[in-house]
């Protein structure tokens, strides 16, 4: 029963974040949904409307990966933002009561946005009859660096009082990290499927433990 | 018979902001089932010593002990069997009335429904109302029912009133005296309002740049707090302060000081050290022995 309604809260708690990222996720298909029908006056022989499909779906996909990084800023420092973490930081709440709630809540939303995301450009490559999807590799890398979003926006929202910054850090930081890293491997002559690996392992790594130091100064800190 | 001797006991407490103190070396016990008036100029401390004492911040030395319990160990366990109102109402915003209640109830072993169904009768609350809509008076009435509705045995409160009109501040009175008196509980409140003060306290502790200067039964504070006026007769100069000055202020031969520990053997040793006329005892109300302390402190005459 306390789970329950902590989850309620927290799902509250993120009620804009996510009406935000429902407007993100569908404005791809309405921009390419115009470009559709702009081409199709001006053209009579053009491109089947399952291609541009496959194109929104993929820009929604890319634009649901800051989800990963939204939803857990919010999580934590968006409560110190309203100043609402002092209202709960005096009820009878156990700090890991609250914790293990704002993480399900914030990787359940994030994972579910993505996930649907996921699913509707499968089906936009069925309809297209595209065989090849992304490769193992692609995959990876994909998720490594949702790990790494996750893990620093979560981490760096336990410890700050502006979910911006969090965000902010949580899409920066795995952005820059690849970029320099690519051209500082690609540049000594590795190829870049080797780039790519180093970057997953190294986001795998980063991502949990950023999380883990995110849990621990929540659980340990006196302020709300 | 309490299963505590101390419902709030605090030892040495010391908290600095950077090279600030904040709280020195502030000790007070009060006894279960008082009611405790928290008085200080504003920057005394009072609010830093309540949040120390909810575990909201850390202490730098000293120790507290909450219902026989040490605050920074057991924080979630006393937390339910304390009624806490802060300075600033920071209920989520989006929640409504009805949803703040049915949240905290969750969480308090004690929740009490007919309580509850009185207390919003009693402040005229509309549970279907957004937060975010509520004004302030109407936001620390929420806040006092969250904190009574469970029926804690301790009641903490940061200036509850500061702000609010005359009319929301007598219901918010009325509240806390309504519950109090049904069921007797400790309650700890700082507030600027005297009237309030002197209507709900039992005794009062003053805290003026983060000490302690005085903790003290109402009436015994009342009766033995006195102001004395007299003449000083021509060239005479005041020898000594009498024991117990918390103030003294001196405006031509007239010769004003303040003892709290006043008795006939005040009058008798301000007469065989100095040179007086005219001397005439003042009762003073406990605005005025409140502002004698601070001024006092703050000329640094006395010893």
């Amino acid at each position: 029963m306390r789970l329950r309604i902590l989850l309620w809260k927290d799902f509250r708690q993120q009620t804009s974040f996510l009406l935000a990222s429902l407007i993100l996720l569908l404005l791809p298909y309405l921009i390419v949904s115009v470009i559709f029908v702009v081409v199709q006056i001006r053209e009579q022989n053009s491109t089947p409307w399952y291609d541009y499909f496959r194109i929104a779906s993929i820009a929604s996909l890319i634009a649901s990966m800051i989800n990963f990084s939204f939803f857990p800023a919010n999580a934590i420092a968006g409560e110190r933002a309203d100043r609402s973490a002092e209202f709960f930081a005096y009820l009878p709440i156990r700090r890991s009561e609250a914790v293990l709630s704002k993480a399900i809540v914030s990787l359940a939303l994030s994972t579910g946005v993505v996930v649907t995301c996921v699913a509707i450009m499968y089906l936009s490559f069925k309809v297209g009859r595209i065989e090849r999807g992304p490769s193992w590799e692609e995959r990876c890398l994909f998720v490594a660096t949702l790990m790494a979003m996750f893990g620093i926006a979560w981490g760096v929202s336990s410890f700050a009082t502006s979910a911006t910054y969090a965000a902010a850090a949580g899409i920066a930081l795995p952005i820059c990290y690849g970029v320099t890293l690519a051209l500082l491997l690609e540049e000594q002559g590795l190829p870049s499927p080797q780039v790519a690996t180093i970057f997953s392992l190294s986001c795998v790594v980063v991502g949990p433990t950023c999380f883990a130091a995110g849990v621990r100064h929540y659980l340990h800190r006196v302020k709300p | 018979m309490s299963k505590y001797q101390n419902a709030i006991e605090i030892r040495n407490l010391g908290k600095r902001f950077k090279d600030t103190p904040a709280v020195q070396d502030f000790s007070i016990t009060v006894a279960p089932g008082r009611v405790v008036g928290f008085l200080g100029p504003n920057g005394a401390g009072k609010t830093t010593t309540i949040k120390m004492l909810m575990d909201l911040l850390r202490a730098d030395t000293g120790t507290i002990s909450l219902l026989g319990l040490d605050p920074t160990e057991v924080a979630t366990a006393i937390r339910a069997r304390v009624g806490y109102v802060p300075e600033q109402q920071n209920a989520p915003r989006w929640m409504r009335v009805a949803e703040a209640i049915s949240f905290c109830r969750t969480f308090y072993p004690t929740w009490d429904d007919n309580l509850c169904d009185q207390l919003i009768r009693l402040f005229s609350l509309d549970p279907s109302k957004k937060i975010q809509s509520l004004s302030k008076g109407t936001k620390v009435k929420l806040t006092l029912l969250l904190a009574l509705a469970h029926r804690p045995e301790l009641l903490v409160l940061d200036e509850p009133m500061a702000g609010l009109d005359p009319l929301i501040r007598e219901e918010l009175v009325d509240g806390i005296l309504q519950t109090a008196s049904d069921h007797p509980r400790t309650i700890l409140f700082s507030s600027h309002t005297f009237a309030d003060v002197q209507r709900l306290a039992d005794e009062v502790v003053i805290i003026h740049e983060g000490r302690l200067l005085a903790q003290s039964p109402v009436d015994d504070l009342l009766a033995k707090t006195k102001r004395i006026r007299s003449v000083l007769t021509d060239g005479a100069e005041p020898q000594k302060n009498p024991k117990g000055t918390i103030w003294q202020q001196r405006s031509g031969r007239e010769w004003l000081v303040t003892v709290n520990e006043f008795s006939q053997d005040t009058i008798d040793s301000l007469k065989a050290g100095t040179d007086l006329e005219n001397i005439e005892v003042i009762d003073l109300s406990l605005e005025e022995i409140f502002k004698d302390f601070i001024r006092g402190q703050r000329s640094e005459l006395c010893a």
